[in-house]
């Protein structure tokens, strides 16, 4: 029974154990002193972690995560240079004072934030390969042409052509469609009216939709489904989820997950919260 | 054994449940808590997968984007509060301050204010809520050798300020038009009464206050500090900058009626006595190497001293100091 007990008290010590707070090594090496007062590591570490707000951690593990997943490729690091040559000929002499305003504390991590951004749709492009139908399922794909219209009697005379089987190009030049002649692919965050989304939904593959008109009768859509199944037209389909603009974080978050971010300092978790709590695990 | 069991089964069944819920209580009471981790003998601060960060490498990357920012924050406050005496003029000021900017996050954030107000603080270096006051005694000294830097002759910041922006404390009257190009009767009978008023001796400030159909008629027509970068529509601007001290322009017409503008002083004294705020914006704007300048003169004067020259020579970059520090 003593033991018991004694094992009891000892847990109870382990109750209201508190955060850890992770310290920098000479907390208390002075940076420098001006009259009386001293500034130490210790202090200007916490300075700089209230200033973060958990920002360079996220930062540093998804820098971490991209180069474990995604290889940096020859074209990343062309594209990288591409924009960093075009800012430069933008700003001219001010491009590195501009890009230290804007946060940088160097060109090379400009430049390293590029290559990040390169690596992070590559990551995104590799997430939708990857949960393709499952994503599929979520925002169905559609490859239409949707023909555009500012009145309904045009719109009407095209559908009319359309269903006849003349090319989608030719009806454009001949009524004026004012939307894109070239073939879309249409998912559930396509903006268009709720009636355009209904007839892409409910089209089967090479049928003309009847003239459909937005909420206030100002627009005239006619639109041709050109491909139900996404396999048909997977790089396409990859593209339009892509651009989605929930995905690329999604992917983030996904690869946050598989990697296995982990915390040690309260003060740093509290940030991430805050400022980025879809990071942190459950 | 079993006749332990048999004589003690009570007991030990207290102490089975007693010694259940003491784990199940410490389970409990310590999840959610986070948990440390060392690497080496040092503080890792987090992890992605196999990697472990340590405060130290953490502490390294911060301070490439933080560093200097915040070494300057800490001198700034250091020198602030070695620079002079804290006076109880300074004191009582500064508990009005604080007891506004409060009231200002109290409305903007509700309940919450206490968080905002402390994150904007700790971004001057400064730790809480609890040290708004110190804050605030600190502006006004640093204010203080602000104002004696710029108007120091050796520096030269004032006189170029003065030439190029014309700084001046403005009055006027307005009488609104809807149409200035075309008045109607009623509004050239209020343009009457003020220039009959002014021609009958009353003063600038009397005939704004009965007359004037501008916010300002309240203050006698006092529209504060301006220079020839306040956001004057162009017509007042252009008059307003022509005048000297005391001088009052001929009708000046605007998009809003008709103005009459005073110089009420250009004086140096007069702009620090009651609008060094105002002025030290002006001039911060005008030259903005004004505030690192005086804050590194001050910090050599109390004496500062770095234990890394690496560190002071960044902190130079940050400042825009370089080549004093060659």
């Amino acid at each position: 029974m003593k033991k018991l007990m004694a094992a009891a008290l000892c847990l109870l010590m382990m109750a209201g154990c508190s955060d850890a707070y992770a310290s920098v090594t000479n907390k208390n090496e002075t940076i420098f002193k001006v009259g009386n007062t001293t500034v130490t590591r210790g202090q200007l570490y916490s300075y700089m972690q209230a200033q973060d707000g958990g920002y360079t951690a996220i930062n540093t593990a998804m820098e971490s995560i991209l180069n474990a997943k995604v290889e940096i490729t020859e074209e990343m690091s062309a594209n990288a240079e591409s924009t960093m040559s075009m800012y430069e000929s933008l700003l001219g002499e001010s491009f590195e004072s501009y890009m230290m305003s804007m946060g940088y504390p160097s060109l090379d991590a400009f430049k390293q934030d590029l290559i990040m951004n390169e690596q992070a749709s590559a990551l995104t492009e590799l997430y939708i390969e990857n949960n393709f139908e499952s994503l599929c399922t979520t925002y169905t794909p559609r490859k239409v042409k949707i023909a555009t219209f500012a009145d309904q009697e045009s719109a009407g005379k095209a559908q009319a052509a359309l269903k006849d089987g003349k090319d989608f190009a030719e009806v454009s030049e001949t009524y004026g469609n004012t939307g894109s002649k070239d073939s879309i692919i249409y998912t559930t965050q396509s903006s268009y009216p709720t009636a355009v989304t209904y007839a892409v939904s409910s089209l089967t593959e090479g049928m003309v939709s009847d003239v459909i008109a937005n909420d206030n009768q100002t627009t005239f859509y006619v639109v041709v489904m050109e491909a139900l199944n996404p396999a048909d037209f997977k790089d396409e389909a990859v593209s339009a989820i892509a651009g989605i603009n929930t995905i690329a974080s999604d992917a983030m978050l996904k690869a946050f997950a598989e990697s296995g971010f982990n915390l040690y300092d309260k003060n740093l978790y509290d940030a991430i919260s805050k400022n980025y709590p879809d990071y942190i695990a459950e | 054994m079993k006749k332990v069991l048999k004589e003690y089964w009570l007991l030990m069944l207290i102490g089975a449940l007693l010694l259940g819920g003491t784990v199940y209580f410490v389970i409990e009471d310590n999840s959610g808590k986070i948990a440390g981790k060392t690497e080496n003998g040092n503080d890792v601060v987090f992890s992605i997968g196999e990697e472990n960060i340590t405060a130290d490498e953490f502490y390294d990357s911060l301070y490439e984007s933080y560093g200097s920012a915040g070494i300057y924050q800490f001198m700034l406050k250091a020198v602030a509060e070695a620079s002079y005496e804290t006076t109880s003029e300074m004191k009582e000021l500064a508990e009005l301050y604080a007891e506004n900017v409060k009231a200002n996050y109290m409305n903007q954030y509700g309940g919450e204010y206490e968080a905002y107000l402390t994150s904007d603080l700790q971004s001057m270096g400064y730790n809480s809520v609890d040290e708004l006051d110190e804050y605030f005694v600190n502006y006004q000294k640093t204010n203080q050798f602000l104002i004696e830097t710029v108007t120091d002759e050796t520096d030269g910041t004032w006189n170029k300020y003065a030439e190029e922006k014309q700084p001046r404390i403005v009055s006027h009257i307005l009488i609104k038009m809807a149409d200035p190009e075309n008045p109607t009767e009623e509004e050239l009978a209020k343009v009457d009464a003020v220039n009959a008023a002014l021609a009958n001796g009353e003063e600038f400030g009397a005939v704004a206050l009965a007359h004037s159909e501008d916010t300002s008629a309240t203050a006698n027509g006092l529209l504060g500090y301006a220079d020839a970068d306040t956001s004057y529509v162009e017509e007042f601007l252009k008059a307003m900058l022509t005048l000297k001290e005391g001088e009052t322009t001929d009708w000046v017409k605007t998009q809003y009626g008709v103005h009459l503008i005073k110089c009420e002083s250009t004086s140096l004294d007069t702009f620090i006595e009651s609008y060094s705020e105002d002025m030290l914006n002006a001039v911060l704007t005008f030259d903005p190497s004004v505030q690192p300048r005086a804050v590194w003169a001050k910090a050599e004067e109390i004496g500062i001293e770095f234990t890394d020259e690496t560190v002071k020579a960044n902190l130079m970059k940050y400042m825009g100091l370089e080549s004093e520090a060659e």
